[in-house]
């Protein structure tokens, strides 16, 4: 049973790692112009990067 | 196409009908006739005294007084006489007083004509010159201070501007009183127009002492800068040939440039832009940056405008309410003025590096606090000195409550041990979950402390000066000065660090920034040091760490100039380092800045920490070995060799070899990557010291030196500090790099350099004698 539950932890760990890295990569776009820069383009969130 | 009476359309011409005005009976009889808005009309002669016109409209011919056709407005698309010229309409922009009517004069020559805006009383002047194969509209603005909505002379420069769009805008400014001038250059550059700046008066300027590095000025405002004496005419062709080149997108100082707000004001305009994208047709309406400066001033005329245009205008009023008072709780201010503020800074830090000989009578507060912190000899002394004060701060302060919360934490492990059955699941939780993440909170004091002496920086004004004055060091480093502030945070935490990168303008400076700043050593690093130093060097253990310490930010130094040099060649592009007024933070605002940063903390440790020590324990304690009974179920040495990390170190080990650590030195490296800090209690589990592992544990310590030399122990420190960092740091490296390859290309550099650094150390000792 112990070993059940541990499982079930670890597969948790394991997915929340994967969507913690999914949503870092897709925090990836979310660019944008800082003091002073110029504005190249525009990211898919529409900001200026 | 400018605005004019059909009276002054000359014959052959062709112009539209934009409004016609006069008394009611005459208006009346003339649209009647056909004057209605958007008709064509066609100007085929004059009376030979001038009067009348004879015109062709609507398919007919008409005749038409002079007096009459003054009330016509038209549209005077093809009256001009230099009619196959090109067309370039210039709006000068500027300050009462600042030579403007003079300049005017001096661009138009006799050909100037007095006119009135349509439904304002405000006077406008326009006049006509040419210039090489263009025919210039040139439009004199009222003179205003500022372009908010406070007057109607504002609100009509404004709205020209953003609504009849100038080819080019030029701000002419008064040499001799560029501070308070540079004011509504800031507010141009709010609204991204191309523009020209005129230092009108460079006679006087000059005669006065006062030197301006126009070509550094024009890189800092993005728009190009030309000497100009209206009541001579110097500098006049300069001014056109600048305004052509502009119009013609020729010009390469010209570009768009963002005034930063700081980042309270800048996360709330953030949130007012992301409302207003919700809503198309305020979307479209202005630029979302500029749209929501303005909702944040208060300014009516654009708040009217959004109530008037949109029917979603309710989320976006709400958010600028709310946003209104986030500032004024944070900052303990008004919007506006903290806005006004750091146009001010702006405007400070560019005539700090461009403007010699200022007034001494004008000197403010600021500026006499600013002889003394940013003064050539004083600075860098003053700066290291606040530096040694925050981090002697951060580590013995921080100490006590460090220590009382290992004293919980180990309490609360102990009573789970207690409390709970001997089995894989406690394993996991006192060895995973507790020594992983619980050992991680104790972080959380150190940290705040840290960010309680940043936000004290930051809010005083003094940040910006730290950048100022490290701006010669770090250009050095092929790197703005601005790069320094990410390199203090390093020192706290690299994540963090990683992130404040994004107050760079430059995207490669940003990319260089990111790459070196792991080699700045964090804060999670320092048990590591503490451990290795305090076993093995003794009374020099102090001493050790600040050497530690200092390889970092030798090795940052030399990495930034040769990426400089190979990958990230280059200048980096001119920006403004804004010197704010300084200001006396409220205890609120550093208490709100404090718990603000120490809840991400407390987020990371319960969330990807949390996450990886699980990950970390299950990889240690598996396989397991079949149980024998009566024994205890917690991961014996032997067993730790055996299991997946056990294999994996033994697998690096050869590897590791050369540098003097062995495979548990590479077991307590790799789980390090998940936090620094589970490095130490990595070696805890690893020399089976049973979970309660404190870094001052003398029991570890004599399990360490009977495993490891001090020249190891060095070498280990060494790598720490260079080696991958954690993956809070990675997953800010990917997040703020955009690109996997260039965070694999962090990944590898750290990884070779810190074995090249600790095997030249190791290997290089053991030449010299050293163990």
């Amino acid at each position: 049973m112990e070993m059940v539950i541990v499982c079930v932890i670890f597969g948790v760990a394991v997915f929340s790692m994967a969507g913690y890295l999914k949503k870092s990569v897709a925090k990836g776009d979310d660019c944008h112009c800082a003091e002073g820069s110029s504005c190249h383009g525009k990211s898919k969130s529409g900001n200026c990067c | 196409m400018a605005v004019v009476r059909l009276s002054e359309i000359p014959v052959k011409g062709t112009c539209r009908v934009v409004k016609v005005t006069g008394e009611k009976a005459i208006r009346k009889r003339l649209l009647e006739m056909g004057f209605v808005k958007g008709t064509e009309i066609h100007v085929t002669k004059h009376a030979p005294l001038g009067d009348p016109m004879e015109l062709v409209l609507k398919g007919y011919h008409v005749s038409l007084r002079r007096e009459e056709a003054n009330d016509v407005n038209v549209e005077a698309s093809a009256f001009d006489p230099a009619v196959d010229k090109k067309k370039l309409r210039i709006a000068l922009c500027g300050n009462p007083n600042a030579g403007k009517t003079s300049l005017f004069n001096a661009l138009t020559g006799s050909r100037q004509h007095v006119g009135n805006w349509a439904g304002v009383t405000v006077e406008k002047k326009e006049g006509y010159t040419n210039f090489g194969d263009y025919a210039v509209e040139v439009v004199d603005l009222p003179g205003t201070y500022s372009l908010t909505a406070f007057s109607m002379e504002e609100l009509v420069a404004r709205d020209y501007i953003i609504h009849q769009s100038p080819d080019v805008v030029i701000n002419v400014i008064d040499s001799t009183n560029l501070e308070r001038n540079l004011y509504l250059t800031t507010q141009l550059i709010e609204l991204g127009c191309k523009a020209v700046v005129a230092l009108n008066m460079a006679d006087e300027a000059k005669h006065k002492g006062i030197e301006i590095d126009r070509l550094k000025l024009g890189g800092l405002l993005g728009m190009p800068v030309v000497a100009t004496v209206g009541s001579t005419g110097a500098g006049i062709e300069d001014l056109l040939r600048e305004a052509v080149a502009v119009k013609e997108a020729k010009e390469p100082l010209s570009r768009h440039i963002h005034i930063n707000y700081g980042a309270e004001a800048e996360e709330e305009i953030k949130k007012i832009q992301a409302e207003l994208r919700k809503d198309d047709i305020l979307a479209n309406l202005y630029s979302t940056r500029w749209f929501a400066v303005k909702l944040l001033e208060h300014d009516k005329q654009v708040v009217d405008e959004a109530m008037a245009k949109s029917s979603g205008h309710e989320a976006v009023l709400r958010q600028v309410e709310v946003s209104h008072a986030h500032i004024e709780n944070i900052l303990a201010d008004e919007s506006e003025i903290i806005l006004a503020d750091a146009r001010y800074g702006f405007i400070k830090g560019v005539l700090a590096e461009t403007y010699s000989h200022r007034s001494l009578d004008r000197a403010t507060f600021s500026d006499q606090i600013d002889k003394v912190l940013t003064n050539r000899v004083l600075g860098i002394p003053i700066l290291v000195g606040l530096l040694w004060v925050m981090f002697q701060a951060t580590f013995n302060v921080g100490a006590y409550p460090m220590a009382w919360i290992n004293l919980l934490v180990g309490q609360v492990s102990g009573l789970i041990a207690g409390i709970m059955p001997d089995g894989i699941l406690k394993d996991l939780i006192v060895n995973g979950i507790i020594s992983g993440a619980g050992g991680v909170i104790a972080f959380l004091p150190n940290i705040m402390i840290l960010f309680l002496f940043i936000s004290l920086f930051e809010d005083t004004g003094y940040m910006a000066r730290a950048a100022f004055i490290m701006d010669r060091v770090m250009h050095t480093l092929g790197l703005h000065g601005k790069s320094f502030i990410p390199m203090i945070m390093g020192f706290g935490c690299n994540t963090t660090a990683i992130i404040s990168t994004r107050s760079l303008e430059n995207q490669t400076d940003r990319m260089l920034t990111i790459l070196i700043n792991p080699l700045i050593s964090c804060s999670a690093r320092l048990p590591v040091y503490i451990l290795l130093a305090g076993t093995f060097f003794g009374k020099n253990a102090g001493n050790v760490i600040f050497g530690i310490y200092l390889a970092g930010i030798v090795l940052a130094i030399l990495l930034g100039r040769l990426f400089r040099k190979t990958l990230f060649k280059g200048e980096a592009a001119p920006f403004v380092m804004e010197l704010p007024p300084y200001r006396i933070p409220s205890v609120k605002s550093i208490l709100i800045h404090m718990w603000e940063k120490g809840s991400i903390f407390l987020k990371k440790v319960g969330g990807v920490i949390l996450i990886a020590a699980i990950i970390i324990w299950f990889v240690t304690a598996f396989p397991r070995p079949v149980p024998v009974a009566g024994a205890s179920t917690a991961v014996s040495p032997d067993a730790m060799s055996e299991s997946y990390a056990g294999r994996a170190g033994k697998f690096i080990e050869p590897v590791l070899k050369p540098l003097g650590f062995n495979w548990k030195a590479g077991v307590a490296l790799m789980t390090g990557v998940a936090a620094k800090e589970i490095v130490v209690s990595t070696f805890g589990v690893l020399y089976h010291i049973g979970g309660k592992v404190s870094r001052d544990s003398e029991v570890l310590r004599d399990a360490l030196k009977q495993d490891m030399t001090p020249l190891a122990a060095l070498s280990f420190m060494l790598f720490t500090l260079i080696y991958i960092p954690c993956v809070g740091a990675l997953g800010a490296m990917y997040r703020e790099l955009g690109s996997l390859k260039w965070t694999l290309f962090g990944i590898g550099y750290s990884m070779s350099l810190a074995w090249c650094v600790s095997f030249a150390v190791f290997q290089g000792g053991l030449l010299l004698g050293f163990k």
